[in-house]
């Protein structure tokens, strides 16, 4: 049987940013008073604390923010059989704190560093559910 | 030095049970002996205690969980010892947030002694890292896991709050401040391994007393870059407890006291994944802490002749470091060196090992450590001159600080 990596279950919250991935729009909350994107979505602004929040396509265009390669640290029976692989985090060129989770697909190690230009791109499990994963670029392969 | 006036807390008695790789023995039996060995250590009766607080927090969930067997609750204790509490808190978090609650307790008078316990389980080799992500996949058999709460945005990238939390910070930091390679980092965990070792309880000084070299280290098991095994505390099974009364009560009893001169904690305000993957946010709610606690002792980091600076990731040691102002921002890795934070060093810091040199006791030995240098009892591993120490448990998340005095206010 394939492994898969654990997948999220979409709640009231949530669900416009994971229908927006299923359509390939990377959808996050930008708050109707004070202009600010956030990124989970929660029930108020962070900013200004507003709960006025409906969510605005972005541009996924972000640069690595921070990153490192789990070589045996990981618990999921997933995440053990790709090991080692990549993770890390990417601030989306819209403002700081706007910061997402990505595997940087097609990278190596020695290819990332802070502040490298990203580009969104969707991947889709067997499942039906889509990610957003970040990818370099400037480079990176296939 | 007016403001400092307002707490009339005093660490009075410390006990702690022996440390154990896994559940050999109850976690519940571990929290009653080191209660009662605290209790005693006062030169007080059970009958005296009339306030009592834990964190009962297991570091992991597993879904099923048991009082007395993953973690230990007041009411447990209450029940254990034939306690009647005037005041009773559990609180979330590390020690660090009970221990706020109970200096708090004590020094308004909802109490006059406090008895503070933290008991850590280990369920056993491999079964530690059980978290909400890992029991998702222990559902693999029936088929993909499925994540909710904060998991669902971080799970199906294979991102590990705990190992990740202290690697992603490191990289920004290396990347900012061209400074923080593991060579660098060495100084750190081997001199910690070596004060652990000087500890009669420590892990390594009861399963495997052996120091590490600076080579160990560097040829150490990578978990997740550039954090491996031995930037990692081990996971251990083990309790501890403090008493806590009012500096004038303090007096009378049969140990010289540890007094409470500052306090400061909160929880950070989070916009991101959660906070321990960001630097700016970690430092930015690190450093309101340390500003808030040297204003509420009325003193200052060159005042302080020691540290215990939380180490559950070694990358948190140089973070606290620098939060507190005991060196430069983007110089921890530098101030490290050279024997500075050794015990005749300009600023030992954890001189009883900390959680890398003894165990995942979760701030225990921090505090332990702090109460114990000030008031002079710390034998073997005693500083000289010890008059002022500052203790800083958790980071971000769960973040307490205190400073602790020889004197009374």
């Amino acid at each position: 049987m394939a492994l898969y990596p654990p997948l999220p279950v979409p709640d009231e919250l949530s669900e416009p940013y994971w229908d927006g991935l299923k359509t390939g729009k990377l959808l996050v909350q930008r708050c109707s008073r004070c202009q600010h994107y956030q990124f989970p979505p929660k029930p108020a602004c962070r900013a200004c604390g507003s709960a006025d929040l409906p969510f605005t396509e972005v541009s996924g265009r972000g640069k690595i923010f921070s990153f490192t390669e789990t070589v045996s640290g990981a618990r999921h029976p997933y995440f053990q059989s790709i090991s080692p692989y990549l993770v890390g985090m990417v601030q989306l060129d819209e403002h700081e704190g706007l910061i997402f989770p990505s595997n940087f697909p097609g990278a190596r190690y020695e290819d990332l560093a802070i502040g490298e230009p990203v580009q969104v791109q969707f991947q889709e499990f067997a499942q039906g559910t889509v990610i957003p994963q970040f990818r370099l670029t400037n480079g990176g392969e296939g | 030095m007016s403001s400092a006036k307002r707490h009339s807390a005093a660490f009075v008695g410390f006990g702690e049970s022996r440390v154990f790789r896994g559940p050999e023995v109850p976690l519940g039996k571990l929290a009653v002996e080191a209660s009662l060995t605290a209790i005693g250590d006062a030169g007080l009766d059970v009958n005296q205690i009339d306030g009592i607080a834990c964190t009962p927090d297991a570091p992991f969930s597993r879904g099923q969980s048991a009082d007395g067997i993953e973690y230990v609750t007041t009411d447990y204790m209450v029940k254990a010892l034939g306690l009647r509490p005037r005041w009773q808190a559990d609180v979330s978090g590390m020690i660090s947030t009970s221990a706020l609650a109970a200096i708090r307790a004590v020094d308004s008078g909802a109490c006059n002694y406090a008895l503070l316990f933290r008991a850590l389980h280990n369920p056993g080799s491999g079964k530690y890292g059980h978290t909400s992500e890992t029991k998702a996949g222990e559902l693999e058999l029936s088929g993909p896991p499925e994540v909710v709460a904060i998991e669902r945005y971080r799970a199906s990238y294979g991102l590990y709050p705990p190992a990740d939390g202290a690697a992603l910070p490191w990289s920004q930091y290396q990347a900012r401040y061209k400074s923080g390679s593991r060579e660098q980092m060495a100084a750190l965990i081997v001199q910690l391994r070596k004060n652990g070792l000087a500890y009669e309880n420590g892990y390594w000084t009861r399963y495997k007393p052996v120091e590490l070299s600076a080579e160990d280290y560097l040829n150490a098991r990578m978990v997740s870059r550039p954090v491996s095994i031995f930037d990692c505390d081990i996971p251990v099974q083990g309790a501890a407890a403090f008493i806590i009364t009012t500096a004038e009560r303090a007096r009378d009893l049969a140990q010289p006291a540890a007094y409470v001169h500052g306090i400061a904690d909160g929880v950070p305000a989070h916009g991101t994944i959660t906070v321990d993957e960001a630097l700016d946010e970690q430092m930015a709610h690190n450093r309101d802490i340390g500003r808030r606690l040297w204003k509420d002792a009325g003193l200052g980091p060159r005042d302080m002749n020691l540290a215990n600076l939380y180490d559950g990731f070694s990358i948190m040691t140089i973070l606290w470091m620098e939060a507190f102002g005991l060196c430069g921002e983007g110089e921890g890795f530098d101030f490290i060196q050279e024997g500075r934070i050794a015990h005749r060093g300009q600023l030992p810091i954890n001189p009883s090992g900390g959680n890398l040199g003894c165990g995942r006791m979760h701030g225990v030995n921090h505090i332990m450590d702090g109460m114990l240098q000030v008031s002079g009892r710390s034998g073997n591993r005693q500083i000289a001159g010890a008059e002022l120490a500052v203790v800083g448990i958790g980071m971000g998340w769960a973040a307490g600080a205190f400073v602790l005095g020889k004197q009374p206010l």
